[in-house]
């Protein structure tokens, strides 16, 4: 393995081409990302933030192979994947795993957790049976969940539930990068710092570096190490979190911060009198 | 969760389709309805006469006996014979073997033919994709008859090519099924999730996507016997289907009209058993709809007297601020076995003119329910107590009529999705000036100059000229401001307005946020403001009203309630919201979730999930008592550390 990072994206610049017209010449194409870099190292947590439409996501999924970029580099572990061609080695698959924001339709509704488990352990370490049952409790156990949630339907589990299997089945090819976009946006905010506290736990003991995707800063500033923020395709300024976050440069990333709502009151009821406390 | 088959709620109040795992439940509800049994019945009769023919056949269907030619019913020949002097009951019962075997055949070849190729081509689109539906749409331009024709030319009589010709008729229809069916899937995150998993596409095909589709796939398949039966009889009727030789019902049809003035009766047997047959295939065809996708039932309103008890008609006094109150607002749903569940138990709120109320909770606290409600657009099939008064009048026991006029007039509401909001097909402008020509009775020109003035009030820069522009064209700030607009065109006393910045960037949040605050104290229109985000509350909102499983369990002012929370939920929410702080360690949460309706504990609702409830707290229900619904409220020191 090399002492690089583990994940290196240079000069990244990715072009949505436009609706299929029937005359082909006549396509217009969209460029959501513009030319991106940054580095990953193992076990870091790195968060992109953006609003919508600022090209983060399309980075996530040129990273996990979903779509296929114009221009640049992505690098993983010393290897070029955009050098793989049409198909993904297993391999890659192992190493890079997803968890996306909206937990119920990620998981396939016709599936038992037990089987969305179970088919990612058979296909990348061919195990079955009472075997791979034992794997998928175990990691059942690992995000918090009790076994007997195998035999349950995604739609007999709570948001919550289901992205704790949506992470479970992430971590089953036992992953060095999990990608995860806008983990927490679907969820309640009891529920989401469940999620965010498990996912910090798992970073810390599997050593898994996490490439976050959100739009929540608040949320992003309680778990990445290093933050990068997004606008219109390209990366406006990105350094270690807290330095961002108390010393942002960029007018961009202070509009930003400047419009995540606090939780002190700022109006008054309208029966209440001025200048007596309430 | 033996109540969780039924039918849960989702976050609007309306009762949602049963889940996959419950087909098992419906299934069993649908098999003893008298039809289905009826059906089934039929299918099994039909299936075992197409089996056992030979066995049940009286003669040999070719058997022909010239001295017995063309005779009405006799104890000999039930049925009677035909111009041959074959027995007609024979001929018929063979008929069925062949009429099933031949729709079986067609609709399995169909099958196998469309299905796969219809997935493949939706799943991977491109080049393919296009080819395949050109030459499908090419097929599907001629007539189907017309198509068996040219299949039967090229292929000959007979019974395997009958079948081949129906089957390529139908293989075409459920190819493009298919193909919709995954073009739908494909954008579903479970796919995505299944590519990243390494899933070889055989298996994302075949073994993900494919179960997920199946029952439109089986439904639209049962419906083809029928057809199937109707295409083959009318080709033997036409002389071009099957060899003479095999017996079945078109050319027995055939005959029998040929002979039609000799022997009436010869037209009744094969005209009876087609009807039958294609009856029996499309009504068994309904009943797998039913099970699989979900009955599609009548959606019967109760009658007025019954959904509000009339306990107190009597508005309650209030000052002359007070422009909307829900009084001891209780809703509730009845599942299929006919048990009782609420999902909003005894819901007070007073709004004021000119005020900003947020009313927060957790998904499945019912503040959706509440919102929805308060503007009397509840499903017509929830029961419901409790009265909603909007002026004078009682928006929950008002005619349908007069609340729809109160809606988009006196009180207006604004969603989440902003873009969902607008009917595509017509401009913005043309859906904010409608409704002021219709509410307001104004002309188009003065309509249309009012609107400009509202979407230049909210913000949308340059109105005038995008008044002109499609929904699709706004962006969703732009888009929630254009309905915050159509709301307003009307000058409504009361804004209802659920999770309106909860699809909107934080920037554009912001923005909402601030016109939502201009608004009220600029027109003095009261709000109510339905969100699960704290921060948002903080924001905007004078008051708040904090929900958990369908109750409120605490109220007042914003200020005070961020400040010191009395009831250890809303402490628990306010912890648990995230902060633009640095981190300091793990982030405090609220264990479990919000349990579903049929589970609510009756003493405190929340105790199960609260780090201070005592026995005392699990006894009996708890009252809201100074705004707060907590019996250890007084000494419990909630107070956030600043």
């Amino acid at each position: 393995m090399t002492a690089g990072p583990l994940l290196q994206v240079r000069d990244l610049a990715i072009t949505y081409r436009g609706g299929r017209g029937i005359i082909p010449g006549r396509r217009r194409s969209f460029e959501a990302v513009k030319g991106v870099s940054f580095d990953i190292a193992a076990g870091q947590g790195f968060a992109l933030v953006g609003e919508s439409g600022s090209g983060k996501t399309t980075i996530g999924r040129a990273i996990l192979r979903l779509l296929m970029p114009s221009r640049g580099s992505i690098v993983f572990d010393g290897q070029d994947i955009m050098a793989f061609g049409r198909r993904t080695p297993l391999s890659y698959r192992r190493d890079v795993q997803v968890v996306f924001q909206d937990p119920r339709s990620s998981l396939n509704p016709r599936r038992t957790v037990r089987d969305t488990l179970t088919q990612v352990l058979k296909r990348h370490f061919g195990m079955a049976g009472a075997e791979a049952t034992r794997q998928a409790t175990e990691l059942l156990a690992q995000v918090g969940l009790p076994s007997y949630h195998l035999n349950r339907y995604p739609g007999e589990l709570s948001g919550g539930q289901q992205q704790r299997v949506a992470i479970a089945r992430a971590l089953a090819p036992k992953p060095r990068l999990l990608v995860c976009d806008e983990p927490v946006s679907a969820l309640d905010v009891s529920t989401q710092s469940q999620i965010l506290n498990l996912l910090a736990d798992l970073r810390r003991d599997l050593n898994l570096a996490c490439l976050f995707i959100s739009h929540d800063l608040a949320v992003v500033r309680q778990v990445a190490d290093v933050v990068a923020v997004m606008n219109r395709g390209t990366i406006v300024e990105s350094g270690p979190t807290e330095t961002l976050y108390t010393r942002p440069q960029a007018d961009y990333t202070k509009i930003l911060l400047a419009s995540v709502p606090s939780l002190a009151p700022r109006r008054r009821a309208k029966d209440e009198i001025p200048g007596v406390q309430p | 969760m033996s109540l969780a088959t039924d039918r849960v709620e989702n976050d609007v109040g309306e009762p949602v389709a049963a889940r996959p795992s419950d087909s098992a439940h419906s299934f069993a509800a649908i098999l003893r309805r008298p039809l289905t049994i009826v059906c089934l019945a039929g299918t099994v009769l039909l299936l075992a006469v197409g089996l056992f023919a030979p066995l049940l056949a009286p003669y040999d269907p070719n058997d022909a006996n010239v001295l017995h030619r063309l005779q009405g019913p006799s104890a000999l020949y039930w049925l009677g014979t035909d111009a041959l002097g074959r027995d007609t009951l024979s001929r018929l019962l063979y008929g069925t073997t062949t009429a099933v075997e031949t729709s079986f055949e067609a609709v399995g070849l169909a099958i196998l033919l469309g299905v796969p190729i219809g997935l493949v081509i939706g799943y991977f689109g491109g080049w393919w994709d296009r080819v395949v539906m050109r030459i499908t749409d090419i097929a599907q331009s001629i007539p189907s008859l017309i198509f068996a024709f040219a299949v039967i030319a090229i292929l000959g009589r007979g019974t395997g090519q009958t079948a081949i010709a129906v089957a390529i008729v139908f293989g075409i229809i459920l190819l493009r099924i298919a193909r919709g069916l995954v073009l739908r899937e494909r954008e579903l995150l479970y796919v995505d999730a299944a590519r990243v998993g390494g899933l070889s596409t055989p298996h994302i095909l075949f073994r993900e996507i494919l179960p997920n589709v199946v029952g439109p796939l089986i439904v639209e398949s049962a419906l083809m016997l029928g057809s199937a039966i109707m295409l083959v009889t009318m080709l033997s009727f036409l002389g071009l289907g099957l060899d003479a030789e095999t017996p079945d019902w078109g050319s027995m049809l055939d005959d029998a009209r040929k002979y039609q003035m000799v022997n009436p009766f010869m037209t009744l047997p094969p005209g009876l058993a087609i009807m039958f047959a294609v009856l029996l295939f499309n009504f068994s065809g309904d009943t797998l709809r039913d099970a699989l996708m979900g009955r599609r039932r009548a959606v019967r309103r109760q009658p007025r007297e019954a959904r509000t008890a009339a306990a107190s008609t009597v508005k309650p006094a209030v000052d002359d601020n007070t422009v909307l109150i829900a009084d001891h607002l209780t809703v509730g749903y009845a599942t299929d076995s006919g048990r009782l569940f609420d999902v909003l138990s005894d819901v007070s709120i007073h709004l004021r003119r000119g005020e900003t109320v947020g009313l927060v909770g957790e998904s499945g606290s019912g503040k959706s329910t509440t919102g929805m409600a308060m503007i009397g657009l509840l499903p017509p099939v929830a029961r419901r107590s409790g009265q909603v008064w909007l002026g004078d009048c009682d928006l929950m026991a008002a005619p349908t009529e007069v609340v729809a006029r109160k809606r988009g007039s006196d009180i207006a509401m604004v969603f989440q999705d902003p873009v969902g909001a607008f009917s595509p097909v017509h401009t913005i402008g043309q859906q904010i000036i409608e409704p002021l020509q219709t509410h307001r009775g104004l002309s188009r020109e003065e309509a249309t100059r009012r609107a400009v003035e509202l979407l230049d009030m909210v913000g949308i820069p340059d109105a005038a000229k995008r008044i002109n522009d499609y929904p699709h064209q706004f962006s969703g700030g732009m888009a929630q401001r254009a309905t915050i607009a159509m709301a307003l065109s009307c000058e409504p006393k009361v804004l209802i307005a659920d999770e309106p910045t909860s699809a909107l960037d934080v920037t554009v949040q912001a923005q909402v946020l601030k016109l939502i605050e201009r608004l009220s104290s600029d027109t003095d229109t009261a709000v109510l403001l339905i969100t699960h985000d704290l921060g948002v509350v903080a924001e905007a909102c004078d008051r708040v009203v904090v929900m958990y499983a369908g109750e409120i369990v605490e109220e007042g002012r914003v200020a005070d309630i961020l400040r010191r929370p009395r009831h250890p939920y809303t402490q628990a929410l306010l912890k648990a919201t995230p902060r633009n702080e640095a981190p300091s360690g793990r982030l405090p949460t609220i264990p479990g979730a919000v349990p579903p309706p049929w589970e609510w504990p009756s003493g405190c609702r929340f105790a199960p999930r609260c780090g201070f409830a005592t026995e005392r707290c699990r006894a009996a229900k708890i009252h809201l008592v100074d705004g707060v619904r907590c019996i250890r409220a007084d000494e419990l020191q909630l107070a956030l550390e600043p």
